[in-house]
């Protein structure tokens, strides 16, 4: 797809340093995410935009790479960089560099020009915040400065834009990198290190002029700091920005989420209607519509919560919240063997496991990425709360709707609460490392400029559907299969057929398993029905107790499952849904690991077949004990 | 002058007189703009016992306690 003659220019610089934005002038915002091959770390790819193209309007490839101080990497992320730069990548190598540096933070940002030159990289330098130097009355001399670097320099303005067409000129005028000779030998020394800076701290001397050492947006964003990174003041906004945070991926996304459904719903009927032999939906409709349909849906149903996360965690990055917040959460994080920078992953949990171990990439301690990753899943993920809803509607169906909420929000405190205690214990018998810092860069605090954190979040959601989309959908359909297959004769009632299909065989089968926990092999089906994704469970127990209520609607639906619940019995004539089993079965569902999803991001996210079976071992297995303990202890004399 | 790191207090002006410590954190350090002479100014402190905000010329960066302590200080 790439033409191989067109130059892939690479653009490298300190996080925070206007780089992504450079990049959405230079590509019109259009990019593709592709991974390296052997790391999980992804980087941006676009083609150059019409107004990027300059004189000889020739193409070229940009490619964004992860922040980076310096080419010697110290986290996965930074290792990205440094093989773009010398590794050729699968659409060709990279032959132009432009290192970006943050005009008002330049004699920090010099290192990498000095690190080029020894790499025999070819480069142009992006001075960029050319707007805030211009505010501040800084003013640098390009020519002197170009020529102590020795390489082209041109101011970018990352607002309006100014700057753009030079800089492409700068790359034109230059020669691509002559990969036989470039490359980088071991780690500096300090020596070298101090070196460099110190060279990058005389060219800011004698180059740029101004007036004061900070710019005015620097002093307020300090300013600022006092009241963000208060004892006080700071905690209490970062609880309020939290359940902001929160209640939008919730309230928010709900309408969007009905929609969906309903659209799907809609499709599923039409299709249904369509394939019908002698007036009822035949075997093809109800694949199509049953085995296929639905299951697209359950993978997009949760796509407007995802996006709304990404949007949301987008937003607080931009403004330079996040690293405040990273800052605040790192002490009472670090004891549980976590960093603040866990934040971001862990939060993204709360919505979908999926992207929440995507997030946790970029962790530099190995050591910190793996206890985050490992207790991820206890988070409350939003496919738990259709199973939770049902199981609560049952459990307090006499008492004012005001009840429920109340134990749900107490079980996302809980689902808290656990992944705390799993993270301790983990951090007591994990052998101890030493690479784990924070050091954390706090930006200015910008304005997020809105088209850009739209065009990042629905990559970031496309990325979620590509790697959760293919498993959940291929399990929700060898699940309608196996509840489908053998097919009984015409008239057979929906639950006979289902105790006699293939699923419903396995579920009696393991109903020895189930019993201790007070439930019988139909929600032993549902159990493993959820296995596809949490949120079968309600739809499966639907099937299994032979609910129908109207078509579409929802709440008759709810409700005749609800009344089926109060009334089933097991074999031997016991109530099956009581307060104990109920009880238990939440339990279950909040420590258990369903999510095939979750175990194939885990094994890419770790390169670690056993991390994902352990996880997936441990957790359902203290889900069950836990489920049948509770059932065991509560079950004489309750309901 | 004594090696013995200056427990260091918000509010202070330091002078960063040496970076000891974890190589891989010295470098670390020093990529991210710290020297030897560098004045930094201890701006505050996270709360819950959390990372001290440090600031280096233009900059404002959070380390955690056994960060800072790499950096052998003196008050100016």
């Amino acid at each position: 797809m790439l033409n191989h003659e067109q130059d892939i220019v690479a653009l490298v610089g300190a996080p925070n340093s206007g780089k992504t934005t450079l990049y959405n002038w230079l590509t019109n915002s259009k990019y593709k995410t592709v991974n390296y091959p052997g790391s999980t770390v992804d980087y941006a790819i676009g083609s150059a935009a019409a107004r990027a193209k300059g004189d000889s309007s020739k193409d070229f490839w940009v490619v964004d790479t992860p922040g980076t101080y310096s080419l010697f990497p110290k986290s996965p992320d930074e290792e990205v960089t440094r093989r773009v730069l010398f590794e050729a990548l699968p659409q060709g190598s990279v032959g132009k560099v432009i290192l970006v540096c943050d005009g008002t933070q330049l004699d920090r940002h010099l290192l990498m020009a000095k690190q080029f030159k020894e790499a025999g990289l070819s480069f142009v330098m992006a001075v960029t915040m050319r707007d805030q130097l211009e505010k501040n009355k800084m003013v640098l001399n390009v020519k002197s400065f170009s020529e102590y670097v020795g390489a082209p320099v041109v101011l970018f303005d990352g607002v309006l834009g100014a700057g753009l067409i030079e800089l492409v000129k700068a790359l034109e005028s230059i020669q691509p990198t002559s990969q036989k000779n470039s490359g980088l030998a071991q780690e500096w020394s300090q020596q070298q290190i101090a070196g460099a800076q110190e060279w990058g701290r005389e060219a800011t001397k004698r180059f740029l002029k101004s007036a004061h050492a900070r710019t005015e947006a620097q002093i307020k964003s300090a300013k600022w700091d006092h009241f963000f990174l208060h004892p006080t003041w700071g905690l209490l906004i970062f609880l309020v920005v939290m359940s902001a945070l929160f209640s939008s991926i919730f309230w928010a996304a709900a309408p969007l989420m009905d929609a969906v459904d309903a659209g799907f719903s809609w499709l599923g009927d039409a299709v249904k209607n369509h394939f019908q032999t002698n007036g009822q939906t035949n075997l093809v409709g109800e694949f199509l519509a049953d085995g296929i349909i639905s299951s697209f849906a359950a993978v997009f149903v949760f796509v407007p919560q995802i996006f709304i996360l990404f949007l949301g965690i987008g937003w607080l990055e931009s403004s330079g919240y996040l690293a405040r917040a990273a800052t605040l959460i790192d002490r009472p994080f670090s004891k549980l063997g976590l960093s603040g920078r866990s934040f971001v992953p862990l939060l993204s949990g709360f919505a979908c496991a999926v992207p929440a171990m995507m997030a946790a990439r970029n962790l530099s301690s190995s050591r910190d990425k793996w206890i985050t990753n490992f207790i991820i899943p206890l988070l409350t993920c939003s496919a738990r709360l259709p199973v939770y809803a049902l199981l609560l509607s049952f459990l307090f169906f006499d008492q004012p709707a005001w009840v429920s909420g109340v134990v749900l929000a107490g079980l996302y405190l809980a689902s808290l609460i656990v992944g705390a205690i799993a993270a301790a214990i983990l951090n007591k018998i994990l052998p101890p490392t030493k690479s784990s810092f924070l050091l954390m860069e706090l930006p200015v605090y910008r304005r997020p400029r809105v088209r850009v954190l739209l065009s990042h979040a629905i990559q970031k959601t496309k990325n979620y559907v590509r790697r959760a989309g293919p498993v959940i959908f291929a399990f929700a359909v060898i699940l309608w299969v196996g509840t489908h297959f053998p097919q009984a004769p015409e008239g057979i009632p929906p639950q006979q057929q289902l105790e006699n299909s293939y699923l419903g065989k396995v579920g009696h089968w393991v109903e020895p398993v189930f019993s201790p926990m007070g439930v019988d092999w139909r929600v032993g089906v549902g159990l493993i029905s959820a296995f596809a994704a949490r949120e079968v469970f309600v739809s499966s127990l639907a099937v299994v107790f032979h609910v129908t209520g109207e078509e579409g609607n929802e709440d008759s639906q709810t409700q005749g499952l609800l009344k089926s619940m109060h009334e089933a019995k097991n074999s031997k004539g016991q109530l099956i849904f009581t307060t104990a089993s109920v009880f238990g079965l939440i339990i279950f569902f909040m420590i258990a690991l369903q999510c095939m999803s979750t175990v194939a991001v885990a094994v890419r996210e770790t390169q670690s077949w056993k991390f994902a079976i352990g996880q997936l071992i441990i957790f359902n297995l203290i889900a069950y004990i836990l489920a049948v303990a509770i059932f065991q202890t509560l079950k004489p004399g309750i309901s | 002058m004594s090696k013995s790191a200056h427990a260091p207090h918000v509010g202070e002006h330091l002078k960063v007189t040496d970076i000891v410590g974890d190589k891989l954190l010295q470098n670390r350090l020093q990529e991210m703009g710290f020297f030897k002479g560098a004045e930094i100014h201890i701006v505050g402190k996270a709360p819950l016992g959390g990372p001290l905000l440090v600031e280096i010329g233009a900059t404002t960066i959070a380390l955690r306690d056994e960060e800072l302590k790499c950096l052998i200080t003196s008050k100016i």
